[in-house]
């Protein structure tokens, strides 16, 4: 894909000082900076202090994967005029299969993705994880939560007991 | 390897807990609340997070508690905002009953996403109207769920109906049209329309599906929506249906129910002139026939060329039949 010369490049800055030079195109996937873009069209370099570097960088990788793929997507039906009903669910599929590997991360990341994706306002990445923490927790015991979550129970044995005698119809079913 | 063993410590902290309250209900939405309920017991924590769920998602399928649930569950939580409601598996009457009350509930609340699913036959005895006058809902989805005949429908910020194994006279298609003014998305899955004439005349609807649905024997299908964009419709005998200000038109695909042969279109080219600005094109059938003679044949050699009608045609696929190659002059035409 023919890239034009003349598209703007911004300079995200990350909480720990490192600079990350991203396209507009990429850099307008997140809603925060599109909106900071739109109010000031001259800004090129946009300091992010709730976001690491570690994290800032994959969340450009992932919105330069969805703009790549949306470029893709739009370039066939430029070039077919439609394209076909196959090879677009192809390549959803790939882009699903992609965002399932990008998934592969411990939870301490996954939670900070979570943030980064929340302050930056990227809704793709955000239902993607907050999709994917859910998921951590479906079919777990509450004992299997804490332990993979690594969530400390501060409730004393008597709180304990007080919640599940307060409140023994949320537990029938699944224990 | 200090780095690493820091790294190795952070991992092993609880990230999640420190999570902002609206992020972690946000997570729980994702959840089945029985399953958003449970987290209660993880922590201090998340002891009271679930009473401030705004996301609701009930399921009674196999689960003997369930009106028990429901109950403690609305007795027990806060007052806050219910975005989206989900009842599923009404098996029971008794459950209903139960959950009717409940429902009221939650439709004060102004709700923007409702689903209920039934599962109960003779769900028509039970007066379920009060879900039709909720203008707040944008999104809603209804299985086996009694369609009022006689009171009021104000849905006036629908903009997407999934409606499944839905009974429908004319008078409701009529009612639910019109008490649905900004209604872009109408999907009927396994409805009933046991009357002679279904006509739907919108200005709003963008999308329209009417799948696996059974018709009154000689029923006649009269659609007139110049927004729509996509239009999917299965078993319907061709000739039965009627197109008309159909200018937004880009997708089609229609099923007849029986071997269809297109040189029956004589004196019906109303269909055809209906699709004439849509882009893709599928007619399908369990034998779609295109005889040399028809006038379909007729009229895509004529107009496709001139680009008076079906100027926009990308792609047309007519079932099994043979085209024979009579297309060739049509360059603009890609696939089919």
């Amino acid at each position: 894909m023919a890239r034009s010369s003349t598209e703007n490049m911004i300079t995200l800055m990350s909480s720990d000082g490192e600079e990350f030079m991203v396209t507009e195109k990429v850099a307008r996937e997140c809603t925060t900076i599109r909106n900071m873009l739109e109010d000031d069209c001259v800004i090129t370099n946009i300091p992010l202090p709730n976001v690491t570097s570690d994290i800032l960088s994959m969340v450009i990788e992932y919105c330069m994967e969805h703009v790549a793929a949306a470029e893709k997507a739009a370039a066939e039906t430029a070039e077919k005029g439609s394209s076909s009903a196959p090879a677009a669910a192809k390549a959803n599929k790939d882009l699903e299969e992609w965002d399932k590997a990008f998934m592969n991360v411990d939870v301490y990341t996954l939670c900070d993705l979570i943030l980064a994706a929340n302050y930056l306002n990227v809704s793709g990445l955000l239902d993607l994880t907050i999709q994917t923490a859910a998921n951590l927790i479906k079919g777990k015991s509450p004992e299997q939560i804490r332990k993979t979550f690594h969530i400390q129970n501060d409730l004393s044995l008597e709180e304990e007991e007080k919640i599940r005698s307060q409140t023994p119809w949320a537990f029938e079913k699944s224990e | 390897m200090p780095t690493e063993e820091i790294w190795v410590e952070l991992s092993e902290f609880d990230r999640l807990s420190d999570l902002p309250d609206d992020l972690l209900l946000h997570i729980m939405c994702f959840l089945p609340t029985r399953l958003a309920v449970n987290t209660c017991i993880l922590s201090k924590r998340w002891r009271n997070l679930w009473r401030y769920l705004p996301c609701l998602h009930f399921d009674a399928y196999h689960d003997d508690n369930f009106v028990q649930f429901i109950t403690s569950f609305f007795n027990l939580r806060s007052n806050c905002h219910i975005d989206t409601f989900q009842l599923h598996g009404l098996a029971m009457n008794h459950c209903w009953l139960a959950t009717r009350p409940l429902v009221t509930q939650v439709l004060e609340s102004r709700p923007r996403v409702l689903s209920i699913k039934s599962g109960v036959s003779s769900w028509g005895q039970l007066d379920f109207d009060s879900v039709f006058t909720c203008a707040s809902v944008e999104k809603m989805e209804l299985v086996e769920v009694f369609f009022p005949r006689k009171s009021p429908i104000t849905l006036f910020n629908l903009k997407r109906l999934n409606l499944t194994r839905t009974e429908l006279d004319g008078e409701c298609v009529n009612n639910l049209i019109s008490g649905c003014p900004v209604l872009e998305e109408l999907v009927m899955n396994y409805c009933s329309f046991w009357f002679p004439n279904v006509t739907i005349v919108s200005h709003s609807l963008k999308k329209l599906s009417i799948d696996g649905c059974e018709y009154y024997d000689n029923v006649q299908i009269h659609l007139s929506v110049p927004s729509l964009v996509s239009l999917h419709v299965t078993q319907v005998m061709l000739g039965r249906i009627w197109l008309k200000n159909m200018s937004s038109l880009v997708k089609v695909h229609i099923q007849f129910c029986f071997s269809v042969c297109i040189h029956y279109l004589n004196s019906r080219n109303e269909l055809l002139r209906g699709l004439s600005n849509a882009k893709y094109i599928e007619l399908t059938g369990p034998g779609v026939r295109l005889s040399t003679e028809s006038p379909v044949k007729d009229l895509l050699v004529k107009e496709l060329p001139t680009c008076r009608v079906f100027a926009n045609l990308k792609s047309l696929y007519l079932g099994k039949c043979s085209m024979c190659g009579f297309l060739s002059p049509i360059s603009h035409l890609e696939g089919y």
